[in-house]
């Protein structure tokens, strides 16, 4: 597939014209057992549980807990413009798509459906595509689960990082300064 | 009309739309749009500043990477270039990059702002109008040299290996005061030792009665007969998520765009600004950035001290090749996890070594040869930027001898292994693996390639056909009371850290502004 035409047309339109290939196909659904354990922001319920799936394979050797992740995932996609949560909504589809799997590494069966070593290939297959924006997505995915991960407190230790050091109480809440015209938090830390 | 009293309102806290007049309004809070804001409000000029970003200050600066990055940069710092493969590092507060910078201060090198009077029909700035600013700056932001003993371990690396090789390198001047060495610039000083834009120019223009406000983000500005007539912006909530629903006009005398490369050409390009030639937007530079990882035996902690006090530019001019300067980048969890090549377990080996790393940085300087044009923004159904930045076979060679040269300096300070920004990544033992680099991918998504300056896309230029602004005071071409004053106004990349160069360009463009209001 040539890069700018497979840019040309969005992720997000190459994801639903793959989709429905695959469902024409009657190719298999993937694993849909993992669930949120409260409402998403901006990942749809099918992508979910593909970020569940990756999380655990890009920090299998560390302490995260991959759907933890993938709900940190969904909070810092809010924070991106709307076409980018669009295209990486997209990406966690197309991933998991059995179409796209056959074009790209000769197997049909859904990425979550997949052994850790298939995952690990199909995930290896993206980061060596000749197709750069194959490999784009491989790293906007490992991205995001890295950064969720690293960022948070709870990776301090395994990697030998004191975390901050000054002590600083929670600030007040914005809320406590002046009205405010949101009604309730939606995230943690700042403001 | 109505006026905002002098300070901050945050527009998350209005609940009534709101139409004010003034003087000027400044469209962005960071390096030009708050020195503008200082040298006119000082000037006599009612002065309003809006900026899309929120009004944190330092009790909110607690060194964790789960805040900044979110609530200090732009798309929490998601911003990349249209096809992914440039990672770019852009500040977004009250204060802009300002807020987030690692406070390494150059002045804009001499060859580079005769180049643009050279190349890009640049009349009105040259090398001795600019220096009583950078004078001013360098005064008001308490810019002094580096000492060799504040340099922390990594930093030192870049110091040490650089001097073994024979290379130029010195400290870096800093724009700080009573740094306690915490090492945590990029997240906002916790303890106001920065002296960013929210520490000084901000609170100068304040006290002489500007109104700064935050979270409110402009859709666009409006345009009667050649003139700028209104900005128009909508306040987001606390978080900078959603719109709240209050609508914010400003209807001033004169218009400044100062949001920064790639948020001002897509201000304007929003707003249907005259584009006659087709300049604007295009010419955006990065100083695109590889990165290189050494191992040392020795503990580095990357994440103590000051993240940068150390620059080489031994490489900064090759002729008809890109160069680039080398200096240090910080180690923190998220941000080397991000520069760490690999997932799963490759990336979790190399994590567990965090605290020996010391990251180097190649910043190469796009924007001086004629096939290195940088990139250009457009806007999105969603009226957002999109950089579209494609990387040419000259920047390419670039990066490779980078990637070479740095593996050198590290070798040279005591590294066991360097590891190179690819994925997968190719780990260098000795300086005789240096010919292996010439054998890696050099293509976009094979190696991490950052940008944490951004430049251009609104550049000056006398000639119209060249640029979008003049270069006397930063006036568009075809709309008289409509000016730029920020980074996006460089026809090329600085060739050095940018701050400096915002700051005394925005002092010269702005005073001459004021003059010209007076009159």
């Amino acid at each position: 597939m040539e890069r700018r035409s497979f840019l040309k047309v969005g992720l997000a339109g190459t994801a639903l014209v793959v989709v429905g290939g695959a469902a024409a196909l009657g190719l298999r659904a993937g694993d849909r057992s993992v669930k949120p354990l409260r409402p998403l922001f901006v990942l749809s319920e099918g992508a979910f549980p593909v970020a569940v799936a990756v999380a655990a394979r890009a920090l299998r050797e560390t302490t995260a807990n991959p759907v933890e992740i993938a709900h940190r995932i969904d909070s810092a996609l809010r924070f991106a413009p709307r076409q980018s949560q669009k295209d990486l909504d997209a990406v966690f589809g197309l991933l998991e798509n059995g179409l796209m799997g056959l074009l790209l590494r000769g197997s049909s069966t859904p990425f979550t459906l997949l052994d850790a070593a298939g995952q690990d290939r199909a995930l290896g297959a993206w980061r060596d595509s000749s197709v750069a924006a194959l490999r784009g997505a491989y790293h906007a995915l490992r991205k995001l689960c890295l950064a969720a991960h690293y960022a948070a407190a709870d990776s301090f230790a395994q990697v030998g990082y004191p975390g901050p050091s000054l002590i600083k109480t929670v600030p007040p809440d914005i809320a406590a300064r002046a009205p405010l015209a949101v009604t309730e938090p939606t995230a943690e830390g700042m403001p | 009309m109505k006026t905002l009293p002098p300070g901050v309102t945050e527009a998350q806290t209005l609940t009534d739309d709101v139409e004010v007049g003034c003087d000027v309004c400044i469209i962005g809070s960071g390096p030009g749009g708050a020195v503008a804001a200082a040298v006119l409000a000082q000037g006599g000029k009612s002065v309003v500043v809006v900026d899309e970003g929120g009004y944190f200050t330092r009790a909110r600066f607690r060194q964790r990477e789960d805040e900044s990055y979110p609530y200090l940069y732009q798309d929490g710092a998601q911003r990349t270039t249209k096809d992914l493969a440039i990672t770019i590092m852009q500040g977004k507060a009250i204060g802009g990059g300002s807020v987030v910078n690692w406070t390494t201060c150059f002045r804009t090198p001499d060859d580079v702002v005769d180049r643009w009077k050279l190349k890009h029909g640049v009349k009105d700035v040259d090398v001795e109008a600019l220096k009583p600013h950078f004078a001013w700056a360098e005064q008001r932001l308490a810019i002094t040299k580096t000492p060799l003993e504040l340099v922390n371990k990594n930093n030192r690396t870049v110091y040490d290996g650089s001097k073994a090789l024979g290379h130029d390198v010195d400290t870096t001047n800093r724009n700080v005061l009573g740094c306690a060495q915490t090492g945590n610039c990029g997240h906002g000083c916790p303890i106001d030792a920065k002296q960013s834009m929210l520490v000084t120019c901000i609170p100068d223009a304040i006290k002489a009665g500007a109104a700064v406000v935050s979270r409110c983000k402009v859709v666009r500005v409006s345009f009667e007969a050649g003139r700028a007539v209104a900005v128009h912006a909508r306040a987001k909530d606390a978080f900078g998520l959603a719109d709240t629903g209050v609508a914010i006009t400003i209807k001033p005398r004169v218009v400044i765009v100062a949001g920064g490369a790639i948020n001002s050409p897509a201000v304007l390009l929003r707003s249907n600004a005259p584009d006659p030639h087709g300049t604007l937007g295009r010419r955006t530079f990065l100083h695109p950035v590889v990165a290189s990882v050494g191992v040392f035996k020795e503990r580095i902690e990357g994440w103590r001290g000051a993240p940068q006090s150390v620059a080489g530019h031994h490489n900064a001019h090759r002729g008809e090749e890109v160069g680039w300067f080398l200096e240090a980048g910080p180690i923190h969890p998220m941000l080397a996890s991000l520069a760490l090549p690999g997932f799963g377990q490759d990336h979790a080996r190399g994590m567990a070594q965090l605290a020996n790393l010391a990251a180097h940085l190649a910043i190469t300087i796009d924007g001086h040869h004629d096939d290195v044009v940088g990139g250009r923004v457009t806007v999105n159904g969603d009226g957002d930027p999109v950089l579209d930045y494609p990387i040419v076979e000259r920047q390419w060679r670039a990066f490779r001898d980078a990637q070479k040269t740095m593996a050198q300096v590290a070798f040279a300070a005591g590294a066991t292994e360097v590891w190179t920004g690819h994925d997968p990544t190719l780990i260098l033992k000795s300086p005789d693996d240096l010919a292996k680099i010439d054998g890696l991918p050099w293509a976009p998504c094979k190696v991490g390639v950052f940008s944490a300056h951004q430049m251009g896309g609104c550049g000056m230029s006398d000639d119209p056909k060249l640029g979008v602004v003049r270069s006397q005071d930063g006036r568009h071409h075809q709309i008289d009371n409509l000016h730029v004053i920020d980074g996006s106004l460089f026809p090329t990349s600085v060739g050095v850290n940018p701050q400096l160069s915002i700051y005394g360009l925005a002092h010269l463009l702005s005073t001459r502004l004021l003059a010209s209001l007076a009159a």
